[in-house]
């Protein structure tokens, strides 16, 4: 309401200061080259004071002279054509009043168009100041960051907003977040690992020396947590050391809980390495090599996929929706149906992978070499027949 | 002199300014202009050994080598071609694998390229405008030149 | 609400300018007073209420509102204050309001000083002024509008480019768009003068010191940027021709020589059509400089927007200004009468030269600048026109230009003789020769031009101060009257004196740099030393820390000379918060003799050791106390009571108070 006023009392102000002039009386017409007549008089006072200066000789003063005044006498007087239409005497009433409803109207419609009147101020401080639970996770994370810029100290503020960083995809954050709580409290296999995961998935799941050394670290001081060793055999199957890998992977299955999330990727992961390994000291070599994981984002340990937060998951499958879609419309891509049969199974999407898989082999009916790949895949993976 | 003959050696000696300008203007396009080229362009033999010109692309991943003294070598690539890239002095800040950069100097017999200047891109999301154009043109998407190969297990 | 308010106040402004564009250029064709007399209030109204959109997005910026699309996307909580507010025109949008800010701002003091003009050119002026706003402000409103809104509010925003978070850089743009949007007046006057067909000597004395004032603000913003690139961007030189330097450098040039034109118009009556047309293609040159920065047309190191959108819109605008100025100069310049005579060899003669050679040289800048992107568009070949053109096309014209210099002013009106012009600055010629001989005795034969180059810049220098020494009659008179002589000369004399005085320096600032530099790149580990034009460095250690929003590496150097120590410089390698983008931070010891210029480059992968850049620059110093100077010169004109804006004495002397 007061913006309203405000805006009112503007338009107002300025739409009567603006038209103002429409409504007096015509300013006194003064000739119009006499502000030329005073420019010249001007000059020629100069040519004096020159002259008493010493600047200029008399001779040169007086051809100096002479030129101004023949500017003065070419001056347009009273009766040069342009100039002598008589000043206009009525009031202009049809400007005033174009003016007078244009401005305002005009305004307020560009206004209306283009602005927000709704919509208050935010500012930062003001944002910070209201109360918590009307306040979005962003005021919250602001507010969390401003503290800590004031007290770098504060571990616990460092330990709460890590994961919160983590969660948001800010992994760079995350990591300083976490090097910070564990600088100032000290570590636990908890802020270790979050640290490792975090430098993990921001570096696209390559599992960096930073990352094992934190991993490492944290299994000496948490010997019976399996997610760390499954960490470290993605670390192990990255180096090259698939045998290492499938020896760690079936040992995690064996230890681990019937129900752990993580177990239903793990299998699959390790029918596809057994596969691979299987595959390479094939004769023929036929197989093409695994192609690049088109449902997990490469960050993540095929075997966490299911324990990925809901928002990443539905990430992920809106990327295979993608590329199911574009299988539909140009179907002629192998690597493409080899990742999205992949991708499916390993979502856990049994029914929609074996009809991929159906899809896939009448797309290709006719080329041998590329049933075969197809077929080496079902295999691996255990689904078609 | 009249008035003519006045302004005639006025303007004749402004249209010759102009003329000897002209011919400057044309030696000096001639002698000091710098073709951009991508490393496709180079790899397709379109640039004799000794001709100065621009490569453009991003530095190769894992390619950068820092040699003795300020010694770098590294390769520029469009991701179709790679192009090895030898330097010598100060990188500019913007400079690391994976990103745009545009080197000036010219292709050794060997096709090294020696360059004596290189320029990064200026901030995160601004590439050498030619960089960004000819990338473009060979299909590759921006930002996933960035990521690393190695992460596609 | 600020920020709706501010919002309103934009659109209103638009619709003022509306108003001003009309009324007063239909009032001036009835010959209406009271049509005309609403551009008084109008610009007036139209200055407040962009000064009250400007505030309210500086508020915005200041206490961090990032439901403001604009300072969510180039501010941060974090940033200190003084980059929070220049934060306002360190990007696209803010800067276009400044420009349209600046805009009326000029027009508005036509109309609060402008009372000496005839009420019909002066309305005039008014309307052609309030048209180059209107066209920026439906531009800003429609392609670029700064109040845009995010519902809801971003945590934080997404910071200032960190190179851009410098105090020199702060100031850049205010000064060079003064400068670019002064140019606007002279535009005005033009396209009001041939409106009205008519444009005597009297014109010129009107234009002269809005023209003086752009060219004053242009000359220091050009000197704050290139300060700005010598030691924020760490390759220690000042000028690299890039386009967004030539931009602003094309106008610079055709605004001196405008400057020169109108001179030879107010007191000759001479180059009336010339300096008309000056005027309108000065103006063009800063629009096209405007399209080239804001449109992103061209590669630069000056990365901000990049809009084709708007770099489309910008190109109308440019178009319509500069086609419909050039038209309307064809229909009329015909009708302009002749002005007075003179020989080649005189003060007009030296002064057409002087707008020959600048006019050229503009147009060789413009050549390189927009070479690249017309073959670009018409064959496809990408290539750049790098330094060694405009050093092979510029310098040659600029020699004759700074020949000529010091004797155009001693030379008298309409007939000269040379000769006896060369005579009277015998001293300086000497001095001249002798620094040359100097220069080439100091240095040998390594840089075979640099002593011609000392000996053209001593030659302005040492002409200035002659020029003075003769006008004073230091040679001659007694002292009593020298005193009284250097008293009453007037000030827009003393003015030109300063202006040349600086251009000299400057020369010799460039000459020194470019040719005498030293540079040493190398590795060093704590513990090593290079040699520099005399000083030993020795890198002491390197640490690291943390400023406000960036975590810096830094390394220090004691520097030594003759076993004495100097000074300590400890360069710096910054990563910023936000964005995370590095900054090269360079260690500058400042002397009259150079500036001693270290960077360090990244750290070497073995032993530890940093790439070290070392400059020494020989009388860099010179290069912006030469622009400074200039800028002074200008000032000094600007209040000579010849110039004065106000109004002529005589009225002054009634009591008229200016509106």
């Amino acid at each position: 309401m007061i913006f309203w006023i405000l805006v009112a009392a503007l338009v107002s102000l300025v739409t009567f200061w603006v038209t103002r002039p429409l409504m007096r009386a015509a300013p006194p017409a003064t000739p119009a080259s006499a502000a030329d007549i005073a420019v010249y008089k001007d000059q020629l006072a100069e040519i004096d004071a020159d002259v008493a200066r010493g600047q200029l000789s008399p001779a040169e003063a007086e051809a100096a002279r002479a030129e101004v005044a023949r500017r003065l006498i070419r001056l347009p007087d009273g009766d040069a054509p342009a100039r002598d239409k008589p000043a206009q005497t009525g009031r202009p009433t049809l400007a005033f009043v174009v003016a007078t409803l244009t401005v305002p109207f005009l305004s307020l419609a560009l206004y209306l168009a283009y602005g927000n009147p709704g919509l208050r101020d935010a500012p930062l401080a003001e944002r910070l100041a209201t109360a918590p639970e009307k306040a979005t996770p962003a005021d919250l994370i602001a507010k969390v960051e401003a503290r800590l810029r004031e007290v770098p100290g504060d571990g616990r503020g460092w330990d709460v907003i890590a994961p919160v960083y983590a969660s948001q995809g800010r992994f760079e954050d995350a990591i300083e977040a976490y090097s910070n709580a564990i600088r100032i409290l000290g570590e636990t296999p908890r802020r270790l690992e979050g640290l490792a995961v975090a430098d993990i998935r921001g570096a696209n799941g390559v599992v960096s020396k930073r990352a094992r050394a934190a991993l490492e670290r944290a299994k000496a001081l948490a010997p019976d947590r399996l997610e760390l060793q499954l960490w470290l055999s993605l670390a192990k199957e990255q180096d090259g050391d698939v045998t290492g890998a499938i020896a760690d992977y079936k040992a995690l299955l064996a230890k681990a809980e019937k129900d752990v999330p993580w177990r239903e990727p793990v299998t699959a992961r390790l029918a596809q390495l057994e596969a691979q390994a299987a595959g390479k000291s094939d004769a023929g070599g036929t197989t093409p090599p695994p192609a690049p994981d088109a449902g997990s984002p490469p960050g993540n340990a095929p075997g966490s996929i299911a324990a990925l937060p809901a928002e990443q998951r539905a990430m992920i499958d809106q990327m295979v929706a993608g590329l199911a879609d574009r299988l539909k419309t140009n179907g002629n891509d192998l690597e493409g149906w080899l990742k999205l049969i992949r991708a499916l199974k390993v979502l856990q999407r049994d029914a929609e992978a074996t009809t991929a898989l159906s899809d896939a082999r009448k797309q290709f009916a006719g080329n041998g070499e590329a049933l075969e790949a197809i077929d080496g895949l079902a295999k691996s993976l255990g689904i078609g027949s | 002199m009249t008035r003519k003959q006045r302004r005639g050696i006025i303007i004749g000696s402004g249209v010759a300014i102009l003329s000897a300008a002209a011919i400057l203007v044309m030696f000096a396009l001639k002698d000091s202009v710098v073709f951009f080229h991508t490393p496709s362009d180079l790899s397709e033999n379109h640039v004799k050994p000794g001709q100065r010109i621009r490569l453009g692309g991003l530095v190769g991943n894992g390619s950068v080598k820092r040699g003795e003294g300020t010694h770098v070598t590294f390769t520029v690539t469009d991701t179709l071609k790679d192009i090895p890239v030898t330097y010598s002095g100060v990188l500019p800040d913007l400079f690391r694998e994976g990103q745009g950069v545009v080197a000036e100097g010219a292709l050794d017999d060997n096709g090294l390229f020696k360059a004596d200047s290189v320029l990064a891109k200026h901030d995160e999301n601004y590439m050498p405008k030619e960089v960004a154009d000819s990338l473009k043109a060979k299909g590759v998407k921006l930002g996933e030149g960035a990521t690393h190969p190695s992460a596609q297990n | 609400m600020v920020v709706e308010l501010g919002h309103f106040a934009l659109v209103l402004a638009l619709v003022v300018a509306a108003v001003q564009m009309v009324l007063p250029a239909w009032g001036a064709r009835r010959r209406d007073g009271r049509l005309m007399s609403v551009a008084e209030p109008a610009a007036m109204a139209q200055l407040l209420l962009l000064i009250l959109a400007f505030a309210a997005l500086t508020h915005a910026y200041v206490v961090s509102d990032f439901s403001v699309q604009n300072v969510a996307a180039n501010s941060h909580s974090t940033k200190p204050l003084i980059y929070k507010i220049s934060g306002v025109w360190g990007n696209h949008e803010g800067s276009m309001l400044l420009w349209v800010l600046i805009l009326a701002l000029f027009g508005a003091a036509v109309a609060a000083f402008g009372n000496n003009l005839p009420a019909t050119l002066k309305a005039n002026v008014l309307a052609v002024q309030a048209s180059i706003a209107l066209a920026f402000l439906l531009f800003l409103v429609t392609t670029s509008d700064p109040f845009m809104r995010l519902d809801p509010a971003p945590a934080d925003g997404n910071g200032l480019n960190p190179i851009l978070q410098d105090p020199a850089l702060a100031f850049h743009p205010p000064f060079l768009y003064t400068g670019y949007v002064g140019f606007s007046i002279a535009f005005s006057f033009a396209i009001a003068a041939l409106i009205e067909g008519r444009i005597d000597a009297a014109w010129a004395r009107w234009v002269r010191p809005w023209t003086l004032a752009a060219w004053m603000f242009l000359t220091i913003g050009i000197a704050m940027g290139s300060w700005w690139a010598y030691y924020e961007l760490g390759w220690g030189g000042w000028w690299f021709w890039d386009p967004v330097e030539n931009a602003s450098f094309m106008p610079w040039l055709a605004g001196t020589a405008l400057l020169h034109s109108a001179l030879v118009m107010e007191k000759r009556e001479g180059l009336k059509v010339w300096t008309v047309l000056l005027a309108i293609l000065t103006f063009s040159l800063s629009l096209m400089g405007t399209f080239i920065v804001r449109s992103g047309v061209l590669t630069s190191v000056h990365a901000f927007a990049v809009d084709p959108a708007r770099g489309v819109f910008i190109l109308g605008i440019l178009m319509l200004f500069t086609g419909g100025g050039l038209a309307m100069f064809a229909l009329r310049a015909k009708e302009l009468r002749q002005g007075g005579m003179f020989a080649p060899i005189s003060r007009e003669g030296s002064l057409v030269l002087n707008n020959v050679l600048l006019v050229t040289a503009a147009a060789t800048v413009f050549v390189g600048t927009l070479y690249p992107l017309a073959l670009e568009g018409l064959t496809g070949d990408k290539i750049s026109v790098g330094a060694p053109y405009f050093n092979m096309t510029f310098v040659p014209l600029m020699v004759p230009l700074l020949l000529a210099l010091p004797l155009g002013p001693i030379l008298p009106w309409k007939r000269g003789d040379l000769f006896a012009a060369m005579q009277r600055l015998w001293f300086a010629a000497l001095l001249a020769v002798l620094a040359a001989i100097a220069a080439f005795a100091l240095s040998g034969a390594k840089a075979s031009l640099a002593p011609f180059g000392i000996a053209i810049g001593v030659w302005v220098l040492a002409g200035a101060i002659g020029e003075w020494l003769l006008r004073i009659k230091f040679f001659e008179a007694g002292r009593e009257e020298i005193v009284r002589r250097a008293r009453n000369l007037p000030r827009s004399a003393y003015g030109t004196l300063l202006a040349h005085f600086g251009v000299g320096l400057m020369v010799l600032g460039i000459v020194a740099t470019t040719a005498y530099r030293e540079e040493h790149v190398l590795v060093m580990k704590p513990g090593d030393k290079v040699e520099a034009a005399g000083y030993v460095v020795s890198f002491k250690e390197a640490t690291s820390g943390r400023g406000p929003n960036y975590r810096e590496e830094l390394a220090s150097f004691t520097v030594t000379r003759d076993g004495a120590p100097v000074t300590e410089l400890v360069p710096s390698k910054r990563i910023y918060d936000m964005p995370p983008q590095p900054t090269t931070e360079a260690g500058i010891h400042n002397s009259w003799r150079g500036d001693l210029y270290i960077v360090i480059g990244d750290q070497q992968l073995e032993g530890g050791g940093y790439a070290v850049r070392v400059y020494f620059n020989p009388l860099v110093r010179f290069i912006w106390i030469g622009a400074l100077i200039m800028f002074l010169g200008g000032a000094a004109s600007l209040s000579d009571r010849r110039l004065r804006i106000g109004a002529p004495v005589r009225r002054a002397k009634k009591g008229a108070v200016p509106a």
